[in-house]
């Protein structure tokens, strides 16, 4: 796909500068001999913008587009399926977060050594009323229980990381990835040549869709790279999560950090669960007539009408060239917009699902 | 009115350049003049540029509203529901079967009181139908997305989509008109009228496709849905998600909705008072349309309704057990006391 | 098609005329060293920079105030006008959700009074039955009473809206406007008022400014009509839903839903009280206050006899008066205002 978007780039490239260069032949001809300062501003204006604005378009922006552009539609599947590690002999091993997660759970272990301890001695030696031992039976009970789990918390962490990994992984080999990178493509191509369409008047024209450009571009990146953050942050307040949730007054705080980590771990079979969906909503591309599935050409000859003519007559060949149509164009916007949308639904009912 | 005046204003402009085009070349003294001139042209040209292509792109939007029914009524077919229900009916299986198996063992060899007996009776009648709606989802994903359609195609089939349509453009096209003015006067004056024109007919078709992969989301996600809502500790998600899922898919019917009111209001209005701006009311319209299925889904919160009656169709005669224990009474009849038997 | 039309002509037109210019003889040879800006060159120049921006002040003016004699004239019919639920599209449409209704009502006062009167159950139970049935049979009434029972609702509202509204002359309050807005048409004259001077000024200083100062009377103009307008539909809607609203609120399960939709139906409807009130409040305003209180601008009674007062005389007096503007911006947000205060106010 990259030689051959390359390869449209460069013809529209030659093809708009030819287009463009007929009109002005003439005058140019005339104009270059010209040393008058009045000329100036035609001159600049009318004859040296479209073509600065051409080359930045098709010659800048198309690299951009070809580079980061097309990055998240070509890699989503390493980016999704990415976990930060405590397995050494894994890519990702993070020695950091190992580090972090083992000081904590140090330095927090002689606490309960403490608490258990001074219990036990309390219901030996400091036998008071019978609802005193009770209550000194339940905490220690909570006590060892929680501690069992504390000591444990990094390999229920990998576990859930290895859990949710393979639930991504299984989704991922279900669903035909080329399908949702070629509707992802269609959004941010469709952007892109409209922005070439009308930016190559004036630069500021273009500016909303030169904006959904880079958001489409780096939106499922910010919300995928936050996803990891929040994992790693979660996977060092785990431990202490599982302190606070094993006592009464501090259980709101442990909840919300325990329910938090298994919704940011989890996040990732969501975001598998949206590449699936993309693929599947391939049909939308039926909802429309045929006739009335507009192409909108990239291309923007000075003259009026005659981008109409280049677009029948690519349609007429059947060749894609520097266009885009409506489906193709608001149903890959759609697509990057369920990175944001997704997410942030579940964020919202995913709420208080611990006892 | 307006579209004269700017035709009058332009071929006015024009005429003068070209006049002082066609002045005599031996008048040496006029050059500067005629520089001045082209170079208006110049700029001229330019601006006519900059608005043939925002109006090839707006006859590139313009069609989403011709286009209306189409979209209001687009609905993903079961069939790319299947492969990937079918994964998640595989994965959620395995958990029914492990709850029913572990409260059938509950009943046979662990039985408690008889209220606890009652109540694991009840909870083993629900799994197993739980189980049933499990492997029954592309039906149900069919049958919901099946109502929500006949009923928005029926709304819609009664409006006068013509009319609706005609409303939109002229709001839309006087927004056009007024960003074709201001830029042919300076090529940067019309901007903020561009954006908003742009931006309202896109908002809706943006709403209208993320729709669809929305839908087709929940409804992949209807087997966990249906396992969640089904075990107690996770009713509430179950719950949630539920809700989810009827909301997305009757979007279509508020957008139908929507189109009704907009037809309904604007002959009303024309019968109240005639001379009300068209251009405002096609505005008006178009925002009425974006926000009718916010506040008839959000506020009315109705499909809430959808899920009580789920959860009461759940707690119906299956759960026997449960009800018999709550409306059992014990029978206590007269006694009467045999007269002992006297030394036979 | 036309509008493509003419836009084509006239990218057609302005080409042609380029190539006439450039092969018509000698035109476009200008003799070199002998030009340099003449005064009739400069003036020319200038000339046009200037027409550009008095043409994009005019232009850009009337476009944003485009229907404000309409809504100044109209302002109390459009705070009172509302939708007939009784005649029309609306009719049709309350008629068909009463058909979809009834049936439903009547289903559940036969099963009811079957159970009633046939099925001894609990005394609680039959007395949860006893209150059902007469939320039902209350409802069915309603619902069959629905184009009356909203009439009556936009009878009391126009009425209430009416009385208050002639409690002062509405004339006070457009008049202000109109005088802070100016007028619509191409005469100079009517663009005198403050805020168009100042977007005048703006322009001729960066035309980029002149984009923000024309959007006050963007906002004012459009949004108020349009919001007029939305008002109306929405309260067609919530007419037209009505019956299933009602209905919602007679059952113990939806009771919720079915209290939320008939309190926005009220809300809706009333807020043409609200506006009243809104207006006769900045009415009053504007008759009690002295003059030039909240003005702000050049020429303000505040600045005086200093040497700056010598030079502004020169300069048109920008007075911005603030209250008739901040009312119109009220007028737009109350109905949002009324929403959140009034929320929650049925049983």
């Amino acid at each position: 796909m990259k030689t051959k978007q390359t390869r449209i780039i460069a013809i529209t490239c030659i093809l708009a500068l030819l287009g463009s260069g007929v009109c002005l032949a003439a005058s140019v001809e005339k104009l270059l001999g010209g040393e008058n300062e009045g000329q100036d501003s035609f001159y600049t204006y009318a004859v040296v913008g479209p073509i600065v604005r051409m080359i930045f378009i098709y010659v800048n922006m198309g690299r951009w587009m070809l580079t980061y552009g097309n990055s998240f539609s070509e890699h989503f599947q390493e980016i999704i399926l990415a976990n930060p590690s405590f397995d050494p002999s894994s890519p990702s091993y993070n020695p950091g977060l190992v580090s972090l997660v083992s000081f904590s759970i140090h330095t927090i272990m002689p606490g309960y050594l403490l608490a258990i301890t001074s219990t036990a001695f309390y219901m030996l030696f400091m036998a008071a009323s019978p609802e005193g031992r009770y209550k000194a039976k339940a905490l220690l009970q909570r006590l060892i229980v929680s501690m069992i789990f504390f000591s444990l918390s990094p390999w229920i962490v990998q576990a859930m990381l290895d859990t949710s990994l393979y639930m991504s992984k299984s989704i991922l080999a279900e669903t035909d990835t080329a399908l949702a990178k070629e509707i992802l493509q269609g959004g941010i191509w469709g952007a892109y040549w409209v922005v070439a369409k009308i930016g190559l008047t004036d630069l500021q024209l273009a500016i909303g869709f030169w904006t959904s450009l880079y958001v489409m571009a780096w939106m499922p990146y910010m919300v995928v790279c936050l996803r990891y953050i929040m994992v790693v942050l979660y996977t060092i307040l785990f431990p202490i999560g599982i302190v606070l949730y094993s006592f009464v007054l501090f259980r709101g705080l442990g909840r919300k950090i325990l329910e938090q980590t298994m919704l940011w771990i989890f996040m990732q079979v969501f975001f598998a669960l949206i590449i699936m969906t993309i693929a599947a909503s391939a049909n939308f591309y039926s909802v429309l007539p045929e006739q009335d599935n507009i192409v909108l050409s990239g291309v923007n000859f000075p003259f009026p009408g005659m981008d109409q003519v280049f677009t029948e007559i690519t349609a007429v060949l059947k060749i894609p060239f520097a266009s885009t149509n409506i489906i193709a164009f608001t149903l890959g916007a759609a697509s990057y917009g369920m990175f944001f949308a997704v997410p942030f639904m579940m964020m919202r009912l995913l709420h208080k699902f611990l006892p | 009115m307006r579209k004269k005046r700017t035709l009058i204003i332009t071929a006015g402009l024009i005429a003068i350049i070209m006049a002082g085009g066609m002045l005599p070349a031996h008048a040496s003294g006029l050059a500067p003049f005629r520089s001045v001139l082209y170079d208006e042209l110049m700029k001229l040209a330019a601006k006519a540029w900059m608005v043939t292509s925002a109006q090839d792109f707006g006859h590139f939007i313009t069609k989403i509203t011709q286009n209306l029914r189409y979209l209001i009524l687009a609905n993903p077919p079961v069939d790319v529901l299947k492969g990937p229900q079918a994964f998640f009916i595989r994965m959620v299986q395995p958990f029914f079967i492990l709850g029913i198996v572990l409260t059938a063992a509950y009943i046979l060899l662990f039985s408690g009181t008889q209220k606890g007996r009652a109540k694991a009776k009840g909870v083993l009648a629900r799994l197993i139908y739980a189980m049933i709606l499990v492997s029954l989802s592309p039906l149900i994903s069919g049958l919901i997305m099946g109502i929500s359609g006949t009923l928005a195609k029926a709304i819609i089939d009664t409006a006068d989509l013509a009319l609706a349509r005609d409303l939109i453009e002229t709001g839309t096209s006087a927004l056009f008109y007024n960003f074709a003015e201001l830029t042919l006067i300076h090529r940067t004056g019309g901007i903020e009228m561009l954006l908003l024109w742009d931006t309202f007919l896109l908002i809706l078709n943006f709403a209208m496709a993320i729709r669809y992969p929305l839908v087709i989301f929940w409804n992949i996600l209807l087997p966990m849905t249906l396992l969640m809502y089904s075990f107690t500790p996770t009713k509430t998600i179950g719950k949630k998600f539920l809700h989810q899922t009827f909301l997305w898919t009757f979007v279509q019917v508020g957008w139908a909705i929507g189109i009704v009111i907009i037809t309904i209001s604007a002959t009303g209005m024309k019968d109240i008072d005639p001379n009300f701006p068209d251009a405002k009311m096609g505005i008006a319209c178009l925002l009425l349309l974006i926000t009718t299925p916010m506040m008839i889904l959000g506020v009315m919160d109705w499909l809430s309704v959808g899920v009580e009656l789920v959860e009461i169709l759940n707690a119906a005669p299956l759960s026997i057990g449960a009800l018999t224990f709550d409306e059992m009474k014990v029978e206590r009849g007269v006694v009467i006391e045999e007269p002992a038997m006297e030394g036979v | 098609m036309k509008k493509r039309h003419v836009l084509m002509t006239l990218g057609a037109f302005t080409v042609l005329g380029l190539l006439y210019i450039a092969y018509a003889e000698e035109s476009l040879v200008i003799p070199s060293g002998d030009f340099k800006s003449t005064w009739y060159s400069t003036s020319l120049g200038e000339g046009f920079w200037w027409a550009k921006r008095l043409a994009y002040a005019i232009v850009s003016l009337d476009m944003s105030k485009s229907g404000i004699s309409y809504l100044l004239q109209n302002l109390d019919k459009l705070v009172l006008m509302n939708p007939n639920p009784g005649g029309g599209e609306v009719l049709k449409y309350i008629g068909l959700f009463i058909r979809i209704v009834l049936p439903l009502y009547l289903l559940g006062i036969v099963v009811t009074g079957f159970y009633l009167l046939l099925i001894s159950g609990s005394p609680s139970g039959r007395a949860r039955a006893k209150f059902l049935m007469r939320d039902l049979v209350v409802g069915m009434v309603a619902v069959s009473m629905s184009p009356w029972i909203l009439q009556l609702f936009t009878d009391v509202s126009y009425q209430a809206a009416n009385a208050i509204l002639s409690q002062t002359d509405v004339g006070i309050v457009t008049g202000s406007m109109s005088a802070l807005l100016g007028g619509e048409s191409w005469n100079p004259a009517e663009h005198l008022c403050p805020l168009c001077v100042l977007h005048m000024f703006v322009t001729f200083i960066e035309i980029e400014l002149g984009y923000y100062t024309f959007l006050p009377f963007f906002l004012i103009v459009w949004g108020t009509l349009i919001f007029f307008f939305i008002r109306f539909g929405v309260v067609t809607l919530w007419m037209m839903i009505f019956p299933v609203s009602v209905f919602l609120y007679s059952f113990e399960t939806t009771r919720d839903v079915g209290r939320n939709m008939l309190e926005q139906t009220l809300l809706w409807v009333y807020m043409q009280v609200f506006e009243a009130v809104i207006l006769v409040a900045i009415a009053l305003c504007l008759i009690q206050i002295p003059e030039g209180l909240m003005s702000v601008g050049l020429g303000s009674p505040t600045l005086g006899g200093t040497m700056e007062d010598t030079f502004l005389w020169l300069l048109p007096s920008v007075l911005f008066d603030f209250i008739p503007f901040i009312g119109c911006i009220i007028m737009a947000i109350a109905p949002l205002l009324m929403l959140r205060l009034f929320k929650g106010f049925l049983p």
